[in-house]
């Protein structure tokens, strides 16, 4: 048990753990700050794994943005004595049988698969990953913010009180 | 108007403004003066100056025909290239000049009749789809771009005979006009796939090579002709597709004018003429033709003889003169029936838009209730009498130019059924339009409210009649020019010039058989009609069956669309009980049942179905989880 | 020496987590925390195969990136329609949204 192997057992013992309090708390609130916790420890995962642009926009647009936003409309729709009230429903068994199906499946087919073992040495990525998305990437970069746009007016439209 | 620079590459823009027009009406029309009524007149105009350039060109000698423009490569399949090709011949700058000039002098008429008319932006810009439609179909230089020009004007016919569609009639007269005219291009859609199996080319220029090539069986030739002309019956109504056109002039006036008799019609006839190569490679082929071109064109004139609406006497003598233009056309008569069709498009749009003139003025369209309009419209009776004296034969109006053109053809063939035909036609013809003459122009008028209400119309219509009388005088004489003659009416294949002499006898007959047809019809008709009365009494059961176009209508309806409606009846019951009560019903029995965790009882006893969301997750999810156990294995 | 096998594996079990959320769930939001979820797995295994089997390229980073930007205006829509069923209905029960029935 090196340390890396170490560390990550331990952050994916912390995430699973949190992940776990997200689908099954009662209080919508725990598992909104618990869905944020478990996204920094993805962002820690990205790090790991040589993004740490990708890091840093995790936890920039998932935590500060996504989750600060879901936080925001638990606020708004909750009432306290909702807080208490039962949050998982009848379906609990096929739910927990089918997500545990597919889980496994997917660990099978996982665990054997090849990896080398000789990896280069992590660079900074920020500059690359600029290139590359006005680059090669260009395309799909505009069509995304072409979705934001879109997504943006949905919301508004969504949103907007209507004086009527 | 000439420009500096080459027009010619400028061929494909012809048919391209009106398009554009069409799309930009619709969009900015709300903003345009006259709802977009000007933009359609001013690209339609642009391209009548366009084809005015080329005609200059070619009479100067600077622009040979036949002239090819370079294709446009569009997409490919296999080995064979399609492509967007134009070509300019003859017949094409004939007919594209004839098709700008009289869609331009109609759309300008239309500003006057459809004047307080609702939703002017889509009768505009249909009128405009069709003139490019009809205009594709002409500078075409392969079958396959010439199909998708007449499938638009199909579908234009179609959107303005029911441009009034808040009336039943006109709804159902358009749809009638769309299938059954679908039913020919069926016809044509076999055609195009015969003609590329056999020869491998959609291309005229290509196809006209591999014919004289040789080597192909006379039944191929034929095939490919007659399913040609199954297209052809169909878009020129003639039997036994003739149906759609007599109700077809629910549309408005201007629509008939231009499509119903002066254009899209006579594409069918331009289809032959552009096949006349494969056509004429085929005696039993020309055969059918001529004699279907020729029946339809006796039975269409008896119709017209009976009839009391006036538009519909004039869309029966549409079906009439087309039938002729065939006739000719099936006796290797190139020039006459192409000659006619130039000048049946003047006369015809005429005389059309001098009904519409009365019918704007009196509010009906019965004969039988008009009278002595000449008193009333003194610009509307000249330019349709002179419009009758064209489509009458009667010289020197320009009827009788192509006319007899086509009856000379008629003899130098050597047929003498097709020959008495062609003269029992035309003593028709003159018979019927001068009876209408009589009875709305001439004589006593039958309602003194409508005639002391009608009054001539305004000049933004008559000056198009006007000029279209113009041409109804001239346009024969000026087409007979040698020059002018070579130029568009030299038969493909350059069949040596029948110049074989005819017999006096033949001209004569042709014309006194025109002007005794036209003396009855007035002798009749005008004034005192108690002649017209007597006559009517013993000639009723003929009169009557006529005047139900020989019940082919109901005939139809009888043997052919009751049997298809049951079908569909039959086939929709067997959909809905059968199939959907087992598959659809049943799988979402089960899948409710398996899922909404009640018991069956419960769940049809509420009457509630799960429209929960989860549920429907829980199922892709289960599917999901299959597919990848099985894949995985 | 952490290798593709543990990330995958990783991955694997938070996306079923995130099924779980989304089928077993009742309120609304909750539904669309779980599938924030089921977007971060795939994001870590698209870092994953770009570290381990194509190094050199920078594409799976690059394709996390959109992929959370969608997500972003996929909770964003999806929160905004929350509300507005709040609005309307006061319940986010999703059992008791089933207008989609016969």
């Amino acid at each position: 048990m090196t340390l890396p192997l170490g560390i990550f057992y331990a952050l994916s013992a912390l995430m699973i753990g949190f992940s776990l309090v997200v689908v099954t708390s009662r209080n919508l609130f725990r598992g909104a700050m618990c869905l944020t916790a478990s996204m920094g420890f993805v962002a820690a995962f990205f790090a790991l794994l040589g993004g740490d642009f990708l890091a840093a926009s995790q936890l920039l647009i998932y935590v500060g943005g996504v989750m600060v936003l879901i936080l925001f409309v638990v606020m708004f729709v909750q009432t306290p004595d909702l807080f208490r009230a039962r949050q998982t429903s009848v379906r609990w068994i096929p739910a927990l049988l089918l997500a545990g199906g597919v889980g496994a499946l997917f660990i099978r087919a996982f665990c054997h698969i090849e990896s080398p073992t000789e990896l280069p040495v992590l660079q900074p990525t920020s500059t690359a990953l600029g290139h590359l998305l006005l680059g090669d990437m260009a395309v799909p970069f505009e069509v995304i913010s072409l979705v934001l746009l879109a997504a943006l007016v949905g919301a508004l439209v969504f949103g907007l009180e209507r004086e009527s | 108007m000439i420009f500096t620079f080459s027009m010619i590459s400028h061929l494909f823009l012809i048919p391209i403004l009106p398009f554009a027009a069409a799309f930009l009406i619709p969009i900015f029309g709300r903003w345009l003066p006259q709802r977009g009524a000007w933009l359609s007149i001013a690209a339609v105009m642009a391209s009548f100056i366009i084809a005015l350039d080329l005609l200059l060109r070619v009479g100067d000698g600077s622009l040979l025909l036949p002239h090819a423009v370079t294709p446009v490569p569009w997409f490919s399949v296999g080995l064979y290239e399609f492509v967007w090709g134009f070509q300019l011949d003859g017949l094409s700058l004939l007919m594209g000049l004839i098709v700008t000039g009289v869609s331009l002098l109609i759309q300008i008429y239309s500003l006057g009749y459809m004047s307080d008319a609702p939703r002017l932006k889509q009768y505009f810009a249909s009128l405009s789809l069709f003139t490019s439609g009809m205009l594709l179909v002409v500078f075409s230089d392969n079958y396959f771009q010439l199909f998708i020009g007449w499938e638009l004007m199909g579908l234009c016919s179609y959107l303005l005979i029911g441009y009034d569609w808040d009336r039943e009639a006109a709804g159902k007269a358009a749809v009638k006009a769309f299938l059954t005219t679908r039913i020919g291009d069926l016809g044509f859609y076999a055609a195009l796939l015969t003609i590329f199996i056999i020869l491998g080319t959609f291309n005229f220029v290509q196809i006209e090579e591999r014919l004289l090539d040789g080597g192909l069986s006379s039944w191929a030739i034929t095939l490919m002709a007659l399913l040609i002309f199954g297209g052809v019956v169909g878009k020129s109504a003639q039997f036994p597709l003739h149906v759609w056109l007599p109700d077809a002039m629910e549309g408005p006036t201007p629509v008939s004018a231009l499509i119903h008799s002066a254009t899209m019609v006579a594409a069918g006839v331009y289809l032959t003429a552009r096949s006349y190569v494969l056509f004429s490679g085929s005696p039993m082929a020309m055969h059918i033709v001529s004699w279907v071109g020729g029946g339809t064109s006796l039975m269409a004139a008896l119709f017209g003889v009976a009839t009391r609406d006036i538009k519909r006497m004039l869309a029966f003598s549409t079906i009439s003169q087309l039938g002729l233009m065939l006739l000719g056309l099936g006796v290797s008569g190139y020039s006459g029936s192409v000659m006619h069709m130039a000048t049946h498009a003047a006369f015809k749009a005429l005389l059309f838009l001098a009904a519409g003139s009365v019918i704007h003025a009196v509010h009906t369209n019965d004969i039988w209730k008009m009278g002595s309009l000449s008193k009333q419209m003194a610009v509307t009776f000249t330019v349709f009498l002179f419009g009758a004296l064209a489509l009458a034969a009667i010289p020197p109006f320009a009827g009788f130019f192509s006319k007899d053109k086509i009856i000379e053809n008629i003899y130098l063939a050597h047929q003498p059924g097709l020959l008495a035909l062609a003269y029992s036609v035309s003593g028709l013809t003159a018979f019927y339009v001068f009876r209408v003459i009589g009875l709305v122009f001439l004589g006593q008028p039958k309602e003194r409210d409508r005639f002391a209400h009608a009054h001539e119309s305004p000049w933004v219509m008559t000056i198009p009649m006007i000029i279209l009388a113009f041409f109804a005088v001239s346009f024969g004489w000026i087409l007979s020019r040698p020059s002018i003659f070579e130029t568009f009416f030299s038969a493909p294949l350059h069949h040596a010039a029948l110049e074989a002499a005819i017999p006096a006898w033949v001209m004569i007959t042709a014309n006194s058989v025109a002007v005794g047809g036209m003396g009855l019809g007035l002798f009749l008709y005008t004034g005192d009609l108690t002649r017209v009365e007597s006559l009517a009494r013993v000639f009723h059961p003929i009169h009557h069956f006529l005047f139900r176009q020989a019940y082919l209508d109901e005939a139809y309806e009888l043997f052919l669309l009751r049997p298809v409606r049951g079908l569909a009846a039959g086939l929709d019951w067997f959909d809905r009980q059968i199939i959907d009560r087992i598959f659809v019903d049943g799988f979402k029995t089960i899948a409710d049942e398996l899922l909404s965790r009640r018991t069956p009882e419960e769940a049809t006893a509420s009457g509630e179905r799960s429209g929960r969301i989860q549920n429907y997750l829980m199922i892709v999810t289960f599917a999901a989880l299959v597919l990848l156990f099985w894949n995985s294995h | 020496m952490i290798t593709l096998a543990h990330m995958l594996c990783l991955s694997a079990i938070l996306f079923s987590i995130g099924i779980y959320g989304v089928l077993a769930r009742k309120s609304l939001i909750a539904i669309l925390m779980s599938v924030e979820l089921m977007f971060n797995a795939a994001n870590i295994n698209l870092v994953a195969f770009n570290r381990f089997l194509y190094p050199d390229s920078l594409w799976g980073q690059g394709l996390v990136l959109l992929v959370i930007t969608v997500a972003a205006a996929e909770a964003v829509v999806g929160l905004a329609l929350v509300i507005a069923i709040y609005r309307n209905t006061k319940n986010l029960n999703a059992d008791d949204l089933h207008l989609l029935h016969d």
